[in-house]
């Protein structure tokens, strides 16, 4: 089947015409054309937000034949997939950041369970075949060596690093006859060893298969890629050959669209600062990983402090960590108000009048079930408690009625359920909940994730507003725009340390998105 | 501000009522109506007599007050196995200290002890779950399960597994005595034009939806109608269902009126999001659970109360069948959806069945098999009203 050692660069393996996707309204893809030859290396690059994750959903099969516009070719016919189940069929496989293994199952199972039964082979469609064990573990010990992974085929998955279980992944992928092989930010877990080991597994199979590389960092993208292929909002901006560019063009590709910005001036905040962190480190407990390191910053009343930083870099960490909600061991000084504070949760830091807005508003912000009072008030009950715990309802109307009102929050009954709102209201009403808290210290985190433009006009609006009435905002997002358009100053992460802070004046996106990319390891190629 | 306030309460009366949503509350009271009906016709009319509906009314007692306990449980999405041998042990406690202590010769003083050693055994016992559950993070199922197995195992114990008789009089008379009917009518009377003079207030100033009163209009005025009918036509209003109305009652208020019915339904509306909203969530499942134990302890003195004595085997599978109440009153197993209201239409849809079908002579066994049917329709019901 496989055409070894042909590249015919007239037909392409894949080709990508006119795909558009939207949501309620709003693209996540408007235009994607590109073509892939067999026996590439291709890196597809982008900002958050970019697009690419649904772009890779369309060529799974996530989202099926029919709820996308545009046409996908893959080895000459039109991709018409039905379900993931069938992408795989079609040999495009993913590889996607959470692996998707059995943890509890060995290796040699992990690879042959969607096959019939007996995995040795012989196709039975019989459930009650007998299950040949050894010929199982046998048959995948030799593809693992076939591969050159140094892998056991009878290794319990879970007991594995997460370096091999990408490689019992990638052993899967090849053995379902895969000929286009999609790796989804792999290395965001990895050590450096393990990286480079990666990368030569990567570099031996280029042979074998066709490699669409996910990444945000830009050295192993110009370490493994012939060629790069930039999405900007939803759009295939250019593909670049890599030994025609470099970093700085990639990065000003990715980041270049034609933002309206307002002209900031120079301003210079008065007062104590509200909050200060000193050398903060943060240690996960069960692997010891150190997710962030020596970290250091502080904010006064009415400032907004930014905090940018790539996937992974431990931007929502850092504010987790802060208020005392991210599993591991904090270290290192938190003061507020010139008092040290150790907040172990969240009622504490709500104690203290801190206020957090998470990242994942349907699992951890909102209660989709009920109405939007529910929601808005339920950190606040106490201002409507008549006496020991008893609600004055009437009273927590007016409250509610004056927050939608605020936050413009458009819905035709308060009581109606969170979940029939659009991502902009339910976002207001995520706001209007931490507000009604009138916080010293306001923690936001990507506050604009999947709302529509002009919802996040009036988001911005609410939040300068918020800090014009003398809150310090923290800022959390993983778009350039967005803590350009609010910022006074931006913290920049990579891997949990503090790159540099800077002062939101004549800034722009490249020389921020140099400091989290890290453009010095990239441009020497 | 008042304004806005008007338009969206205008808003919201002109808004078309959408039938299908009220769905989850037509159909349980079809259902009882239908139920009654057909166990009229088939007992040639011994069914919906005063006697016998107020006899019904004492059986559910029981069943009532636990499943309203296991409302607020599975609305914060947990699950509370234990009941049935907690109500076995609280009873069993009631009746050994009236019989062996002796406290029955103390008359009132007596009974009254009894009945708060009972609840504070009971108190105990759900207070001790809900530490595991809430401090140890230990699912509900699992501890629940085990205290199931304990407080059963101590009811055995302190009983030397021998059934505990008679009861002195005075606490018997909680389950054998009945409110005059005069005072049950006044009471009732009394509590019809209470709530319909805040309904009209209500109405007439717009601060609830025109339907919702219109609901509660209808609710109580069937309930204080069909009371007026039952009790004022026999005996009057028994001990037994006004402790369990009281019951019911606080429940809803607290559901509805305090921080924490609030908080019961953010826990099980999405657990992650009250924890980072502030909500206090150990503190209030462990509260959770300790009301439970109280009303399963309630539950022990009156079904031993209503035997005259405590058998060790007292309350099996009771849990099951307060369950079973809580979710054919529409009450979500996966919590943070659900109200008392629904419970309490569950327990009498249970507890019409049970009657009916003793009436008309059904054998308990057939009974079995049929609430078993039942359950997993009414399920299956609800799950079809809340698809669109």
């Amino acid at each position: 089947m496989t055409l070894k050692g042909e590249r015919d660069m007239n037909s392409p393996l894949l080709s990508v015409s006119n795909v558009r996707k939207s949501f309620d309204g709003i693209f996540a893809l408007r235009e994607v054309n590109f073509k892939i030859f067999e026996g590439e290396c291709i890196a597809l690059v982008g900002e958050n937000g970019a697009g690419k994750s649904t772009l890779m959903k369309i060529l799974s099969g996530v989202w099926p034949v029919g709820k996308y516009d545009g046409e996908v070719h893959f080895n000459g016919k039109k991709l018409s997939l039905k379900s993931p189940v069938e992408g795989r069929k079609s040999g495009i496989s993913i590889i996607h950041q959470e692996l998707c293994l059995f943890p509890k199952l060995t290796v040699a199972e992990n690879l042959f369970l969607t096959e019939s039964y007996p995995y040795d082979g012989t196709p039975s469609n019989k459930l009650f075949e007998r299950v040949r064990w050894n010929a199982i573990y046998e048959r995948a010990q030799t593809l693992m060596n076939d591969l050159g992974f140094d892998v056991e085929a009878r290794a319990i998955v879970e007991d594995l690093s997460v370096a091999k279980r990408q490689l019992v992944e990638i052993a899967r992928a090849f053995h379902h006859k895969a000929r286009l092989l999609i790796l989804d930010e792999p290395t965001s877990a990895l050590s450096q060893i393990e990286v480079e080991h990666l990368f030569q597994v990567i570099k031996r199979m280029k042979r074998k298969m066709t490699f669409i590389y996910i990444s945000h960092k830009l050295d192993e993208v110009f370490e493994l890629a012939d060629r790069i292929i930039i999405l900007r909002d939803g759009q295939t901006v250019k593909s670049l050959n890599k030994a025609e560019t470099n970093a700085a063009e990639v990065i000003r590709e990715m980041v270049g669209r034609s933002i309206k910005l307002t002209e900031r001036t120079e301003k210079v905040i008065e007062g104590e600062p509200v909050i200060s962190v000193k050398n903060l480190s943060h240690q996960l407990e069960n692997n010891g990983k150190q997710i962030l390191s020596e970290i250091s910053f502080e904010v006064k009343p009415g400032e907004i402090f930014g905090i940018s930083g790539l996937m992974g870099s431990g931007r929502s960490e850092l504010l987790r960590s802060i208020l005392g909600v991210q599993a591991g061991i904090r270290s290192g000084t938190i003061s507020f108000q010139g008092k040290n504070v150790d907040w172990q949760s969240l009622s504490d830091a709500m104690a203290d009048k801190v206020a957090f807005v998470p990242e994942d508003r349907k699992k951890e912000g909102l209660f989709l079930e009920h109405g939007i009072d529910f929601n808005l008030t339920i950190s606040t009950l106490k201002e409507n408690v008549i006496q020991g715990g008893i609600l004055d309802l009437s009273s927590e109307k007016e409250r509610v009625v004056r927050l939608i009102q605020q936050l413009g929050v458009k819905c035709s009954d308060p009581k109606s359920a969170v979940k029939v709102l659009s991502g902009g209201n339910q976002q207001k009403v995520l706001l209007g909940k931490v507000v009604a808290l009138s916080p010293k210290v306001l923690m936001l985190d990507e506050p604009t994730r999947g709302v529509d433009v002009g919802a996040k006009e009036e988001i911005y609006e609410i939040i300068r507003q918020l800090a014009a009435q003398g809150m310090a905002v923290i800022l959390v997002s993983s778009e350039l725009p967005e803590l350009l358009a609010l910022s006074d100053r931006i913290l920049v992460l990579r891997e949990g340390k503090a790159m540099g802070e800077l002062v939101n004046y004549k800034l722009t996106q490249e020389k921020i998105m140099s400091l989290a990319a890290g453009e010095n390891n990239g441009s020497c190629s | 501000m008042e304004a806005v306030l008007e338009k969206i309460t205008m808003k919201n009366k002109t808004s078309k009522i959408d039938w299908r949503s009220y769905q989850r509350e037509i159909i349980p009271i079809a259902v009882i109506i239908l139920c009654a009906l057909v166990f009229d016709a088939w007992s040639g009319g011994a069914f919906i007599t005063p006697r016998n509906l107020s006899n019904l009314s004492r059986q559910v007692c029981v069943n009532l007050t636990l499943a309203i306990g296991m409302t607020l449980i599975i609305l914060t999405s947990g699950i509370d196995l234990s009941v049935g041998s907690v109500l076995a042990l609280s009873g069993m406690t009631a009746a050994i200290s009236q019989v062996h202590w002796q406290w029955s010769q103390m008359g009132v003083t007596g009974a009254v002890f009894s009945f708060a050693l009972a609840i504070a055994v009971g108190g105990l016992s759900g207070a001790t779950t809900g530490l595991a559950v809430s401090r140890l993070k230990i699912t509900p199922f699992i501890v629940s399960l085990g205290m199931m197995v304990i407080a059963r195992g101590l009811t055995l114990i302190i009983s030397s597994a021998q059934a505990v008789a008679p009861l002195g009089e005075t606490l018997g008379r909680l389950s054998s005595d009945y409110l005059s009917p005069e005072s049950s009518l006044f009471l009732l009377s009394v509590t019809a034009v209470g709530v319909v003079t805040i309904l009209i207030r209500q109405w007439i100033k717009k601060t609830a939806p025109v339907f919702e009163i219109t609901k509660t209009l209808f609710a109580t005025l069937a309930l204080c109608g069909g009371g007026i009918y039952i009790f004022c036509n026999y005996r009057g209003i028994p001990y037994m269902v006004f402790i369990s109305v009281l019951c019911a009652l606080s429940g809803i208020f607290i559901l509805k009126y305090t921080r924490l019915g609030r908080f019961i339904y953010a826990i099980g509306g999405n657990r992650e999001a009250a924890e980072l909203s502030g909500v206090p969530v150990a503190k209030t499942l462990g509260l959770t659970y300790f009301m439970m134990g109280c009303l399963a302890g309630l539950a022990g003195v009156m079904d031993s109360a209503r035997v005259n004595g405590a058998v060790p085997s007292a309350g099996e599978l009771g849990e099951l069948d307060a369950i079973a109440a809580v979710v054919i009153g529409g009450t979500s197993l996966m919590g943070g959806v659900g109200t008392i209201g629904g419970t309490v239409l569950g327990v009498l849809i249970m507890g019409i069945l049970n009657n009916g079908m003793s009436l008309v002579g059904v054998s308990e066994h057939y009974q079995k098999v049929f609430k078993g049917i039942v359950i997993i329709l009414a399920v299956y019901l609800d799950l079809r009203s809340k698809k669109k």
